[in-house]
């Protein structure tokens, strides 16, 4: 299904001028509602809203002797379930001249843990699995059941200190590196980055920006299964972004990202179909997979460009919430792309909140994706049939349901619950089920 | 025209709105799980993770746009 940019762009017009009236108009909540959120970490300020349960001594409220302590200050896990099915070219599960199967299921566990050393620094440590199993929708299966079951495995921590800004009162300023693994069977990545945020205007306005830098090595596996050699590649990504507090109900976001890549960027076991024509010589059953596959080939750099505005807005007499998001991506591979997304939440009950989103995904495609090449193309030529890098449109609709428990019991750390569904469509025939389940604690 | 419309009713919007500063005492709202731009983290990964190797086009969320992964997005 085809979407025209000027009915995405008119369609994002009316959405947008809707929702500035809504936070122009400045609805002044009442004074008298309840302070029962969870507290939230860097927020709309830098400094967290204060927990009232936990004011019970001069000491506590003036942090004395916390200078030198560790505390753990919160944990998260989620765990994900992904059902994929779906046909693309580059996958050799199927006929020689494709598309072959994208199937495969994905068990996602993830873990977070925050701590609070002293008084300004913290340490937010992230660690994620993905557990693939795969029905053979890369050549590594030709060969091999050696990837039918793919593990993935990744840490990052984030330290960062926050101290209030020597030239503007009200306003704080965080410093901030970034280390980190990635391990996937013979996959290695080694992440590394340092960011800093500075607020303006007692805290009103933030300014952020970061600079990040991806190493990754691995074994060149070719379509036919073999694996001769290891290659690498190189990764640099800045970004920058403004955020700004538009009345005590709204808020909004501005955010630029440019990443630079060079090195080998295909995936040397991908494959791209060779489409014989009337009267050239088809490869016989027994022919090795080179005599009718060409490998995938990518150009040595590419330069991605990447804007994207988010807005939110809180409707207090109905305690909703509402999320727009835009994003403009483009890069020198040839690829624009519009996303769009709204996001709806409603407070059922001051513990119980459902939120409802739907997202729209247009692409056009990278310029040397085909689904299938003519015989005799130069090797060197660059060359894709990868599905995700093809033109489509992208449907998703999410939902949630969270517990909020600390405004329920009596224990102001008691944990939140969430449980969260998504469905994707993709018009090149792939479709995604994503069943997610989530708790977080404070402490 | 549609285009230049909607950017400057966005832009035009942001600027009036934000000549009032907010101070801290009033940004109880602010602070609700439901406004938090970026969304729980964990569910954000895992969503960016997907979504990122199933599409061409990542960035913009303060990450880079490739690298880290046998995907090649």
């Amino acid at each position: 299904m085809a979407i025209s940019y000027a009915s995405f762009v008119s369609q994002l017009s009316w959405i947008g001028g809707l929702s500035i009236i809504l936070g122009g108009a400045a609805i002044e909540p009442e004074s008298n509602e309840p302070e029962s959120k969870q507290t939230a970490t860097f927020a709309s300020g830098l400094v967290p809203v204060p927990d009232s349960g936990e004011r019970s001594s001069d000491e506590s409220i003036l942090e004395i002797g916390r200078e030198k302590t560790w505390k753990i200050e919160s944990v998260s896990a989620r765990v994900g379930v992904l059902i994929q099915e779906g046909r693309g070219y580059q996958s050799q599960a199927g006929p020689r001249e494709g598309p072959g199967s994208e199937k495969l299921l994905v068990f996602q566990p993830l873990g977070s843990l925050t701590l609070r050393q002293g008084l300004n620094w913290r340490h937010d440590i992230q660690w994620a699995m993905d557990i693939v199993t795969a029905a053979s929708p890369d050549a590594i299966d030709a060969t091999t059941s050696a990837s039918r079951e793919n593990e993935a495995g990744e840490v990052v921590v984030t330290s960062s200190v926050q101290r209030e800004s020597p030239l503007l009162s009200q306003s704080h300023q965080v410093w901030s590196v970034s280390y980190g693994v990635h391990f996937e069977e013979h996959w290695r990545t080694f992440i590394a980055g340092m960011g800093f945020k500075q607020g303006l205007f007692a805290d009103n306005s933030t300014i952020a920006a970061n600079i990040l830098g991806i190493y990754d090595s691995f074994d060149a596996v070719r379509i036919d299964g073999n694996n001769n050699d290891r290659k690498d590649r190189g990764t640099i990504a800045v970004n920058g972004s403004w955020t700004q507090i538009l009345s005590s109900i709204s808020i909004a976001s501005l955010a630029y990202g440019f990443t630079y890549q060079t090195g080998t960027l295909e995936n040397t076991w991908n494959s791209v179909p060779i489409h014989f024509s009337p009267g050239q010589t088809m490869p016989s059953a027994t022919a090795t997979v080179k005599q009718y596959r060409y490998p995938e080939r990518f150009p040595d750099q590419r330069k991605r460009h990447a804007v994207a505005f988010q807005f939110a807005q809180h409707i207090p007499p109905t305690r909703s919430s509402l999320h727009l998001g835009y994003r403009f991506y483009r890069d020198d591979f040839g690829l624009s792309a519009h996303s769009g997304e709204i996001k709806a939440y409603q407070y059922l009950v001051p513990w119980i909140y459902l939120r409802g989103s739907y997202r729209l995904h247009t692409q056009n495609g990278v310029d040397f994706f085909a689904a299938r090449m003519p015989n005799g193309v130069d090797p060197a030529q660059a060359k894709t049939s990868d599905s995700d890098l093809a033109p489509f449109v992208a449907h998703e609709w999410g939902a949630k349901l969270a517990f909020l428990l600390s405004d329920l019991l009596p224990s102001r750390r008691a944990p939140q619950l969430d449980v969260a569904y998504t469905r994707y469509i993709r018009s090149n025939h792939l479709h995604i089920h994503f069943l997610s389940l989530g708790y977080g604690q404070l402490f | 025209m549609l285009h230049s419309m909607f950017w400057g009713s966005l832009i035009g919007g942001l600027t009036i709105s934000a000549c009032t500063p907010v101070p801290q005492s009033r940004r109880q709202y602010l602070a609700d799980p439901t406004m938090q731009l970026g969304g729980n983290p964990l569910e954000a990964r895992a969503l960016r993770k997907y979504r990122g190797t199933r599409e061409g086009a990542n960035g913009g969320d303060g990450k880079a746009a490739g690298g880290g992964c046998g995907c090649a997005n």
